[in-house]
């Protein structure tokens, strides 16, 4: 099993922090009880931040907001529809969800600082809204809940604690679950590099809306049993206050974690019940708090321990056996009979005046490596976009394997076995190495999110799969020994080695590759060159590149493309192109390649 | 990990440490009786949370410098709410149960209040109410809870009945803050108007706590052209409200409720404040009172604050608070030895026509625990001060 | 009385103070792509030094007033080399937090040292209303009008005209680039935050008689963003349109709909026009990939 695994003294932490949390009620006399109850309901809180903030990196200041939500719906069941509470809780949490899938959509679109925005809008028309809607909520006095009942018993704060603790472990399983999972760290790459993740088959919509209305559902859960804590809820539990404690809470605790989440949470709780009767500073300090903690711990108390102690996840000495990578697919073989994979027709984009790329037409048979090559500004990079989906052509059409492909989303063509890597390299920095190869498996996955939260056997073998197939490219592009490093920590070289392995986890028919050489020293050269070349013999990808090393060029490639001010100049078998005359003086002896 | 397991085990057991229930009666003991208080020391509402800390702070120190009561001293447990209802909560359960205090004092914004009311009378607490007059505050009925001075009833009857009986408006407007206070005010002056003066209100306008721009309420208000406005706001805003009004040429007279009626109100309205009448529950302003009482505890209270009072004290709040508290000193003083909590309540229903200082005469009963519904229209004159022109109401 | 006219002037006094403020944010995030949530605090705290300069120390209004300018310019330059400064190369998220962080520490701070306290400030302007063409205005609303439409038109230029501003300007357009050709990012920064501090110090100043000054007056301060997210960020003059759209929308929302649902019309106006034009009614879309 391949699973990352955390070292055993933190399950055991973990299981005597749950089993102490469960029995409190046993030891604990009430207020203290309370105030470990309304530890753990900010702990979700905490939670819910940390995956739409640490984890999927969209900002939001009105989490506070989603939290009303959920304790209103649950209030409002109980007393109006005299529901039972059990059932308005998961309500509540689920309508919290709704609007948080609903405030995604102006995410899509937006940059962070409108997001945040938007955000912040939300929590503040939530609190205004309840604030004037008297009829239903009972306005600014706010609305008194029953105590919740089984089978007609009134359930006792004690009881209620063990009904908190249950619930609190379980959403952490769960978001545990999720980001260990595929679909954790689709979300890690979308903050890490929205362009990257669109080009690993990521759907950056489905996720960020996923990502806000999970964060939603347990804002709304954390407000729903609030609502049943206290048994009382009003508009002024849920100012903007609240939401900044949340986030507060998660940047304490470490927002990229979720333990920090439990960190976070139970400090923030504890620490100011242990200082209520100093207050005229509260604000102040909580403020000052915050600053201090962006400035000189931005990933929290747990990632100054992981930094510090060294611990990670991932267990550095984990190796599985690596078996042989099997063919990707039998494009070098009987090419001709296959028809053309890509067909590039008459194709043209332009940015506002200026015409990137016109008039391109280009064919590429299975199995072929194919160069493009072209001075600085020729429209190399940009073929590649209009390629991968980042950008659509806006004349002429393309298509990949017979299917028409020009006005299909980035995502959608790494289904279909594009893949790329990119000439700034485009890592996902935070990321393991062995992470971001996974990340390039993503759209071999067929687990959705549930199935992920719930660690399904699909899940699990399918993990199994990534983490396998991971290592085996590392080994092949030569990383193995880099497993578990942060992959910004790599050298430069490895960076693009590390981009190629990522890219040829979703086992694609077509590799683009923008400058694979750039950046690297001679030896590097060679081995990136016998790379490519085992690529397409070992693992029968067809390979298009851009490259401005010659020696590279003119040894690898069956053919060569050569652009110029967005045109094709010429087009041809290496010997052909080098004696070009329009080539020679369009290209090679203006550059200084 | 563990380190963490272990500071939170820590904390934990150092709570449950304190917690001891051996004694007979909670709070009590033979030298000394634990008061709890809760209420806002920070945020926007701090004022009023100081205020009623000051006063309870000031009759504990008189009563302790006197050798306590039946030689009990007077301990005062209190602790910051933010004006949040949550930690409302966390407070009021640690004053109950941690500290376990024989009775509250004061209290805190209305709230912060109501989110523990089922938590004090289901832990039989007496308290006695000094800041919050939301009406819910006794809505159900709870034998635990008092309160001394008038509720949103009173406050708005007496300037509802002022406005129409005593000036004559015959086209009456409202603007009222959408929180516990506004609407509360809104729904009496709502029932006055039809059920006793048979007059319909021109204009019902409401903004959010919070705003600084009236505009829009203003001139909805100016096109329904009535003759008197009610402003039922806090002071600053009532204040912003006044000038406003006066700036798009709304020229009619100004009422305003309890909330209005500070000296805050003058300082957020310049001289648009001339002429407003508010409703105070008190029969005379603190800072100018010449009430020997009143002047006696500014005195008593200049010990807190050499320097000078802060902005806005001492208020209404402070000598509300004291009063809670010398309410609280009669009881027990009566009670003797045997002090409980039962008989604390059975105590404070006994109390008729109670003269705190700066207030109206508190009167409890079985049936009703609002100490009062008199109030005093105040207005402010010429010279920018308020000035008492009148009772309303009375029990 | 004229309701409409009325409704329409009483927008454009609002929407007048939101351009006050706003452009102060506006002149923060081009250069440094903040959303900075303590400009209002700022704006605030203006209000109080100069109430503190003129009542307490019983200066002139003018000195004051330029006192309270430079004094809260040096506060934002103190801010971005403590805190600021160091988040330059960390997430966008985190910078914005900071600046919660820095407006929760300024709001807070002003409360310990001031209490609750309420006051006004006294202007140069009269605030009795005239009656024209039935509608009534003040000269002092007037005057703030003037105001921002001149301290608009003067920034413009700035950015235009002076080597300065250019500088300012070509570093929000491409850091990098600016940097290489000798532009010192540290400088401008500080000039920068020095610049908005005291752009909302002086709005403080000015829109202290027609509200009042309270540690929570700067809550306005978002509505001034809010206004310019309209309006459109890339060009000033359209941001700043957008903060007066925003007073007259309120205006008339306020009056013709919900007075009491002013501020849920207002965003509900941003999400709708984000949604449809994420670059801002007058912006010009930024070039980005598809």
């Amino acid at each position: 099993m391949m699973m990352i695994r955390a070292p055993w003294i933190l399950y055991v932490a973990g299981v005597l922090l749950a089993g102490s949390c469960l029995l409190a009620p046993l030891a604990l006399g009430s207020y203290p009880l309370f105030v470990l109850s309304l530890a753990l309901i900010n702990i979700i809180a905490a939670l819910s931040v940390n995956i739409v903030m640490g984890y999927a990196g969209q900002i939001s200041l009105g989490q506070a907001g989603f939290a009303a939500i959920g304790a209103y719906t649950t209030a409002l069941c109980v007393t109006n529809l005299e529901m039972s509470y059990w059932l308005a809780l998961p309500l509540g949490g689920v309508t919290a969800g709704l609007f948080g899938y609903l405030l995604g959509f102006p995410a899509l679109r937006l940059g962070s600082l409108y997001v945040s925005m938007v955000t912040f809008g939300f929590g503040l028309i939530v609190v205004l809204v309840f604030q004037n809607w008297y009829d239903l909520a009972n306005g600014p006095n706010g609305l008194s809940m029953p105590d919740p009942e089984i089978a007609g018993h009134l359930v006792t704060p004690q009881e209620f604690h063990v009904v908190i603790t249950i619930v609190a472990i379980v959403l952490f399983v769960v978001a545990r679950n999720i980001v260990v999972s595929r679909h954790g760290r689709a979300l890690v790459a979308l903050r890490e590099s929205e362009f990257a993740a669109r080009c690993m088959g990521i759907d950056i919509a489905r996720y960020k809306t996923t990502a806000f209305a999970l964060g939603a559902l347990y804002a709304g859960l954390a407000g729903g049993l609030f609502a049943g804590l206290t048994r009382f809820v009003n508009p002024d539990a849920f100012v903007f206050q609240v939401s900044i404690l949340y986030v507060t809470m998660s940047i304490l605790g470490g927002i990229n974690t979720i333990v920090g989440a439990i960190v976070g949470g139970a400090l923030l709780t504890l620490i100011p019940e242990l200082l209520r009767s100093t207050a005229e500073y509260k604000d102040f300090l909580t403020g000052l708090l915050l600053l201090l903690l962006l400035m000189f711990l931005p990933k929290g108390i747990v990632g100054l321990i992981r930094d510090r102690f060294g611990v990670r996840q991932n267990n550095p000495d984990e190796r599985p056996p690596v078996g042989e990578l099997a063919p990707f697919s039998r494009d070098t073989e009987n090419a001709a009979a296959k028809g053309p994979l890509v067909e590039v027709a008459n194709v043209g984009v332009q940015f506002g005046g200026l015409k990137a790329v016109q008039n391109v037409s280009l064919e590429i048979e299975p199995g072929e490596i194919v160069s493009v090559i072209g001075p600085n500004g020729a429209g190399k990079t940009t073929l590649f976009n209009l390629m991968s989906g980042i950008y659509y052509p806006t004349a002429g059409t393309i298509r990949i394997a017979q299917t028409d492909v020009t006005r299909l989303p980035a995502n959608k063509r790494t289904q279909l076995g594009i893949a790329r890597t990119f000439q700034n390299l485009e890592l996902f920095g935070d990321l393991s190495v062995l992470d971001n190869v996974k990340v390039g498996a993503h759209t071999r996955g067929r687990a959705g999110f549930t199935q992920a939260a719930l660690r399904t056997r699909l899940a699990r073998d399918e993990e199994q799969d990534f983490t396998e197939i991971a290592w085996m490219l590392l080994s092949f592009v030569g990383l193995q020994d880099h497993a578990h490093h942060r992959a910004d920590s790599l050298s430069f070289g490895h960076q693009r080695f590390l981009e190629i392995a990522r890219a040829l986890a979703s086992k694609p028919r077509l590799l683009l590759l923008d400058e694979p050489a750039a950046g690297l020293n001679s030896s590097e050269i060679a081995s990136m060159m016998a790379l490519v070349r085992r690529i397409r013999e070992e693992l029968g990808v067809t390979v298009l590149l851009i490259a401005h090393t010659m020696s590279l060029v003119m040894s690898l490639s069956h053919r060569i493309v050569v652009l110029d001010h967005g045109e094709m100049l010429a087009s041809g078998v290496p010997a052909e192109v080098q004696n070009d005359a329009r080539v020679i003086r369009a290209y090679l002896g203006a550059d200084d390649a | 990990m563990f380190r963490r397991y272990g500071a939170v085990a820590a904390v934990l057991s150092a709570l449950a440490l304190s917690f001891n229930s051996a004694q007979a009666e909670p709070g009590v003991s033979d030298t000394e009786i634990t008061i709890g208080m809760w209420m806002p020391l920070s945020g926007p509402a701090a004022l009023l949370g100081q205020s009623a800390r000051d006063g309870v702070r000031v009759w504990s120190d008189e009563v302790n410098a006197k050798g306590g009561i039946n030689g009990r001293k007077i301990r005062i447990v209190a602790y910051d709410d933010a004006g949040s209802p949550q930690e409302a909560n966390a407070a009021v359960r640690r004053l109950i149960n941690q500290d376990e205090v024989f009775a509250l004092l004061a209290g805190s914004i209305s709230g912060s209040t109501l989110a523990v009311r089922r938590l004090i009378t289901s832990s039989k607490v007496p308290f006695i109410s000094s800041i919050s007059s939301n009406n819910n505050l006794m809505n159900p009925f709870s034998r635990y809870i008092f309160r001394v001075y008038g509720n949103e009833d009173a406050q708005a009857a007496g300037i509802v009945g002022r406005m129409i009986d005593g000036d004559g408006i015959k086209r009456p407007a409202i603007i009222y803050t959408s929180n516990d206070y506004g609407v509360g005010g809104f729904h009496v002056y709502t029932a006055l108007l039809k059920d006793k003066f048979k007059v319909a209100s021109v204009a019902d306008e409401r903004y959010n706590p919070g705003d600084q721009d009236f505009s829009a309420q203003l001139l909805r208000i100016k096109s329904a052209n009535p003759d008197g406005l009610l402003v039922f706001a806090f002071a600053q805003e009532a204040g912003i409200i006044v000038r406003q009004a006066k700036e798009l040429g709304l020229n009619v007279k100004f009422y305003g409720g309890g909330g209005a009626a500070t000296s805050l109100l003058q300082r957020a309205a310049g001289p648009s404040a001339i002429g407003f009448k508010a409703v105070s529950v008190l029969p005379q302003t603190v800072e100018t009172s010449n009430d020997p009482k009143v002047v006696a505890y500014r005195d008593k209270l200049k010990q807190l604050y050499p320097n000078g009072f802060p902005p806005g004290r001492p208020s209404e709040y402070d000598v509300a608070a004291y009063t809670a508290g010398k309410i609280a000193e009669s009881v027990l003083k009566e009670l003797g030895k045997d002090v409980t909590r039962e008989k604390f309540v059975d105590g404070l229903e006994r109390i008729k026509n109670f003269e705190g200082v700066g207030t109206f005469p508190v009167t409890f009963t079985p049936t009703s625990h609002e100490g009062t519904n008199s109030v005093e229209i105040i207005e402010v004159g010429a010279d920018l001060a308020w000035k008492a022109i009148g009772h309303e109401g009375g029990k | 009385m004229e309701l409409l006219p009325q409704v329409l002037i009483s927008g454009i006094m609002v929407g007048s103070l939101y351009a006050l403020v706003g452009l102060g944010f506006v002149v923060i995030y081009r250069a440094t792509k903040v959303v900075n949530f303590a400009q209002g605090e700022m704006m605030m705290l203006g209000a109080i030094l100069a109430l503190y300069f003129s009542t307490d120390l019983a200066l002139p209004y003018a000195v004051s007033f330029l006192l309270a300018v430079l004094t809260a310019a040096s506060l934002g330059v103190v801010v971005e080399r403590v805190a600021y400064r160091r988040l330059l190369q960390a997430p966008v998220v985190t910078l914005i937090l900071a600046t919660v962080a820095v407006g929760q520490m300024i709001r807070a701070g002003v409360r310990i040292l001031r209490g609750s306290e309420v006051s006004r400030f006294p202007s140069l302007f009269s605030a009795d209303p005239f009656v024209v063409a039935g509608v009534s205005v003040t000269p002092l609303s007037l005057s703030i009008i003037a105001i921002s439409v001149l301290l608009v038109v003067a920034f413009i230029l700035f950015f235009r005209k002076t080597l300065i501003g250019k500088g300012m300007e070509a570093m929000s357009e491409n850091r990098d680039a600016a940097t290489l050709s000798g532009i010192s990012i540290n400088r401008t920064f500080s000039m920068i935050w020095a610049m908005s501090s005291g752009l909302a110090a002086a709005a403080g100043v000015l829109m202290a008689p027609l509200i009042i000054i309270t540690p929570d007056m700067g809550s306005i301060g978002i509505k001034g963003f809010i206004g310019a997210i309209l309006g459109g960020f890339n060009n000033i003059g359209g941001a700043i349109a957008g903060c007066f759209l925003l007073g007259i929308i309120e205006s008339l929302g306020g009056v013709y709909i919900s007075s009491s649902l002013k501020d849920v019309i207002s965003f509900a106006a941003l999400v709708l026009v984000l949604s449809l034009r994420p670059q801002g009614l007058f912006g010009s879309p930024e070039a980005k990939r598809a």
